[in-house]
């Protein structure tokens, strides 16, 4: 067998910015107490992401490479900013339970490490892909971060649109004497994120092993 | 010195356009943010006088800088709202408190309040509410014990509101 490329879904663990590049774990750790707040902060870390790599892949060519990291900020910034009146016009509630957090993704590493590592250096079509996949990884680690502490905080999942708070869905199962407090804290984050993080990572060594097997095994068939 | 300047002109268009953007993004959305802000205080005030018609007083003397707004409820009585500075600093608890016109306090609602869970919070506890709401307008009002900085904070703000609807609007 070939060594083939890992899939879509296969890179979305294997490359995730959050469990194995350890990528804008602020925000994750802030916010991800509610899948409301988990999907908020993953649309807008993508809708930034998207175009900031668009807008970087766009101006790499007249980009002086001396002060490439100040203009990454400046439009990095200035997404931020516009994203942020547009959440606080029609997303209030939101925009109160996501707070500073929604500022902070200025300096959120993932999306200044993808303008640096890979915007700056392909052209635009790679750069929204790139997006896709790093967006998409996000979203996959602040959303089983957030199940499952509002699962044991609350006992139960909601979601609701956030636009007109309508809600999707909501169940409880566990009564409110078992649910756990303690994972809707900073406390809890850390726990929560420790042993995801080790999941990725016992996930990627698994795959790396059985790749090096596979290719042992290629070679010596030769 | 020719490539010094290039690089402060490149930055200073990509600025430029920056706050371009930011100007139209903040044009398109501002009309939209503050009527959210009013519907937002509407809402809490429903919750001390149900129905009534709500007219905010403008330009009010605060020394304190407690004070954000005034609204006058109809004939009932007049709804404060505040920004008091509890434990986790500047305006960190927000609360509204109203005046009945018959001299008792008619409703104290937390509206969001930054402080410790499960202690800095128990200023929005019932008993702590039950404990101001019915008191004569100027009454001393008791502190939580474990709780104190930020219940104290509520009082100053309360005391504020206090003085000014006194020597104003009584």
């Amino acid at each position: 067998m070939e060594n083939k490329k890992p899939n879509f879904l296969q890179s979305l663990i294997l490359e995730n910015p959050v469990f194995v590049l350890y990528l804008g774990i602020c925000s994750i750790l802030g916010v991800s107490t509610s899948l409301d707040n988990a999907l908020g902060m993953s649309l807008l870390v993508f809708v930034v992401l998207l175009f900031s790599n668009i807008i970087v892949s766009l101006l790499r060519k007249i980009t002086p490479n001396e002060i490439r990291i100040p203009v990454y900020i400046v439009i990095i910034a200035t997404l931020v900013s516009v994203a942020e009146m547009f959440i606080k016009a029609y997303a209030t509630s939101l925009y109160t339970s996501m707070g500073a957090f929604i500022s902070l993704v200025v300096v959120n590493c993932i999306i200044l490490g993808r303008a640096e590592a890979c915007a700056s250096k392909n052209n635009v079509l790679t750069s929204i892909k790139d997006a896709c996949v790093m967006g998409a990884g996000y979203a996959v680690a602040i959303f089983s971060l957030s199940a499952i502490r509002q699962f044991l905080a609350e006992g139960g999942l909601s979601l609701s649109n956030p636009l007109n708070l309508a809600t999707i869905f909501k169940f409880t199962v566990l009564p409110e004497e078992f649910a756990i407090g303690l994972f809707s804290k900073p406390v809890g984050a850390f726990i929560t994120f420790g042993i995801l993080a080790a999941v990725f990572a016992a996930y990627k060594q698994g795959y790396e092993a059985k790749q090096a097997a596979a290719a042992k095994k290629a070679k010596e068939a030769k | 010195m020719k490539r010094a300047l290039y690089l402060a002109f490149f930055l200073a268009i990509v600025s430029a356009l920056a706050g371009g953007a930011l100007t139209l993004a903040n044009d398109l959305t501002i009309d939209r943010i503050n009527a959210n802000k009013v519907a937002a205080d509407k809402a809490n005030l429903e919750l001390i006088y149900p129905g009534a018609e709500f007219l905010p007083i403008e330009g009010f003397d605060d020394e304190t800088g407690l004070i954000q707004n005034i609204y006058q409820a109809g004939d009932a009585g007049y709804v404060y709202k505040l920004a008091v500075n509890g434990f986790s600093g500047s305006g960190s608890i927000e609360f509204m408190v109203a005046f009945g016109t018959d001299g008792k306090i008619a409703g104290y609602t937390v509206i969001s309040c930054s402080d410790t869970k499960g202690i800095g919070d128990k200023v929005a506890s019932d008993s702590f509410v039950n404990s101001i709401v019915g008191k004569d307008v100027g009454a001393s009002i008791d502190t939580i014990s474990g709780s104190t900085v930020s219940s104290s904070a509520v009082v100053g703000g309360i005391d504020a509101a206090v003085a000014h609807y006194e020597a104003n609007l009584k």
